[in-house]
């Protein structure tokens, strides 16, 4: 395995042969230590000292199911903070399969110039992109694979080049469709600050990396797919996908719902799982996908118009969340529409739904207001100043709009669970070095009672450190369903792919240890306890949804990493 | 002393498929008093540490005691999306 290293000030690319201490690292843990390691932690995010990571797993490339997801990082614009977001697709998979374990990108292009990374068995080359910039995330990725064929694409829309800190960076899937995101942390600045375009990943003559130990691997990975297969939450997310959730949260008073002023929304019925489920059956659109090829979940979707039309692939919850309930939209269509945009403007969905909350919230437009959230999404594509302000995210667009009630922590928007009605996710959110982020430690899964502050710190603990051992393996965190309880299993996997010998200690220190390299550099950036709060209004205003307010104790929650 | 109490029982998401013929909804008569952890085992649904049990609105437990009336929205657990 090899790091490839990219600066684009002088145009050069090294291909590095691995540290002996970043070896066994992989996704989260090795961008963790390599902005420790490399990133001056005061840096400008969008300047020269900051650095755009890709990291496969330590499991990529390899025929483990659901283990090619794609880690991106480096600074964040939005939190000022160590930033990993992973996304599902092929451009894992074929990083791994190409042997390349990294890709650092470094250094500002001078006068503005603009390029593609073109990623191959032969290497990196960099290539010009002038004709792909400026355009959406679906043209410029449909040019792209017309041109270099049946490639994997990462690529930025519009508010990634405008350096918008809500913009993400969209990965392919299985057919070529530019949606699965690395969504958080306005990453898809960083990039645009790059003044990169696209990586693209074709893995033309590269093979699926085999097993050190086959016969281990085989019994191990045949154990996996039958607890997968079993699994009644797996069985969930392949006939409604994440959208099953929209009730759940609903239920226990957790539901996003008009800029999160309370937890339960009037109209769920309209926007739940069972809605999408039934309503793409009738359009004769796909209720089960798969992003990444032999995943055995499948929880994606395509969803269509009344004409049987793609509208957008995949709709799923938080979307759903932010940019229905938040908004007041009860309609699938409508926030299908929304989404579709936002990918197409290589937008955060729940960053930019977070950010319309506010401005609805502000007066700017009116809850409810369908046209309106369709148009102002458009202005943040055509970076008119509404537009810009919108692209910024929740927390700069709630402070020009002069909103005090700005759902985000250190600065990024939370996401699908309001922490008033699933407090062990609240404290996840203030807690996280990511930011309010629930793919840092949700516990809506959790056998607890969501509504009590009684565990909730224990709880998001535990999760916080867990959820790390996936995204260091770039296992999907959905196969938790069939791993959570089998964790011994994932080091049967893990050790039968690279021939090693791990026990389960090995695994957890290693996911603890990124979450304590994350925090260092966050303390090294300047964060303190002070960052980690939820906004001052879900402790004082109580969630009608469930009588609560947020009543984790600050010096509880800074017992959590300590 | 025996009571007799109904409740309305809700099966939410795939739950539904293990009461094909009582539909989303139904009302479910109890033979004594009982918790929702008799009326899972009653019901035949599989797994009762993975359900998220809604009463009236509110979350409750395996032990909580079912009253005449009362609303039970059973959801299975899952991970968040």
């Amino acid at each position: 395995m090899s790091i490839l290293r990219v600066n684009m000030s002088s145009l050069t690319v090294k291909k590095e042969q691995v540290k002996a201490d970043y070896e066994f690292l992989g996704g989260r843990a090795l961008i963790a230590k390599i902005l420790l390691d490399e990133v001056k932690p005061t840096c400008e995010p969008l300047g020269k000292h900051n650095k755009l990571i890709y990291a496969t797993g330590l499991l990529g490339g390899s025929n483990v199911y659901s283990s090619g997801r794609i880690s991106i990082g480096g600074k964040s614009p939005l939190t000022g903070g160590a930033k990993e977001s992973n996304g599902g697709g092929v451009v894992g998979l074929k990083l791994g399969r190409l042997g390349y374990k990294g890709i650092i990108i470094e250094d500002l292009p001078l006068n503005n110039q603009r390029f593609l990374l073109y990623v191959s068995k032969k290497g990196l080359e960099i290539l010009p992109a002038e004709e792909y910039w400026g355009l959406g995330v679906y043209e410029a990725v449909h040019k792209l694979r017309g041109k270099f064929g049946d490639v994997a694409v990462s690529c930025i829309g519009p508010a990634g080049e405008q350096c918008f800190f809500s913009a993400g960076i969209s990965n392919t899937d299985t057919l070529g469709v530019p949606s699965r995101y690395s969504g958080r942390g306005g990453l898809g600045a960083v990039m645009g600050s790059k003044g990169i375009k696209a990586l693209i990943v074709d893995d033309s003559g590269a093979e699926a990396k085999q097993p050190l130990q086959p016969e281990q691997f085989k019994v191990a990975l045949h154990e996996y797919a039958r607890l997968t297969l079993e699994s009644q939450q797996v069985k969930v997310f392949a006939k409604y996908g994440t959208a099953s959730l929209v009730e759940i949260t609903n239920a226990v008073g957790g539901l996003p719902t008009r800029n999160f002023s309370t937890g339960v929304f009037e109209k769920a019925e309209n926007i739940s799982g069972e809605t999408l489920y039934d309503l793409i059956t009738a359009r004769q659109g796909q209720t089960t996908h798969s992003c990444m090829p032999g995943c055995l979940i499948r929880c994606s979707n395509i969803y269509v118009d009344e004409l049987g039309d793609e509208i957008v692939s995949p709709l799923e919850y938080e979307t759903i969340a932010l940019m229905g309930s938040n908004l007041d939209i009860d309609s699938l269509d409508v926030i299908a529409q929304l989404n579709y945009l936002c990918n197409d403007y290589g937008l955060d969905t729940i960053e930019a739904g977070a950010a319309l909350g506010v401005a609805m919230a502000s007066g700017f437009i009116p809850f409810g207001d369908a046209e309106g959230a369709l148009n102002m999404v458009r202005e943040i594509g055509k970076g008119s100043l509404i537009g810009r302000v919108l692209g910024m995210g929740a927390e700069i667009a709630g402070k020009v709009l002069g909103v005090s009630r700005r759902p985000t922590v250190k600065g990024q928007a939370i996401s699908g669970y309001d922490p008033r009605g699933v407090k062990g996710t609240g404290v996840t959110y203030a807690t996280s070095p990511m930011g309010a982020d629930h793919t840092a430690g949700n516990t809506i899964r959790a056998q607890i009672n969501h509504r009590s502050s009684e565990g909730q710190v224990r709880l998001s603990r535990k999760t916080q450190n867990t959820i790390p051992i996936y995204d260091n393996l770039g296992l999907c965190m959905f196969t938790s369903a069939a791993l959570g309880a089998q964790l011994q299993l994932v080091c049967d996997l893990v050790n039968a792919q690279l021939g090693i010998e791990w026990d389960l200690d090995k695994l957890s220190k290693q996911a603890s240890d990124t979450i304590l390299w994350e925090l260092e550099f966050n303390r090294k950036a300047g964060m303190t306890i002070s960052h980690d709060r939820l906004p001052e209004f879900f402790c004082e205003e109580v969630n009608p949804a469930n009588n609560s307010v947020f009543d984790i104790s600050d010096e509880e929650l800074d017992t959590v990493h300590t | 002393m025996i009571m007799e109490a109904y409740v309305e029982v809700h099966l939410k998401l795939n739950l539904q498929e293990y009461k094909p013929n009582q539909g989303k909804q139904f009302t479910y008569k109890m033979l004594k008093a009982a918790t929702v952890h008799d009326l899972i085992n009653e019901l035949n649904l599989p797994d009762e540490e993975s359900l998220l049990i809604i009463i009236n609105g509110l979350q409750a437990s395996l032990e909580t005691n079912l009253q005449k009336g009362d609303q039970v929205t059973l959801f299975p657990l899952i991970a968040g999306g």
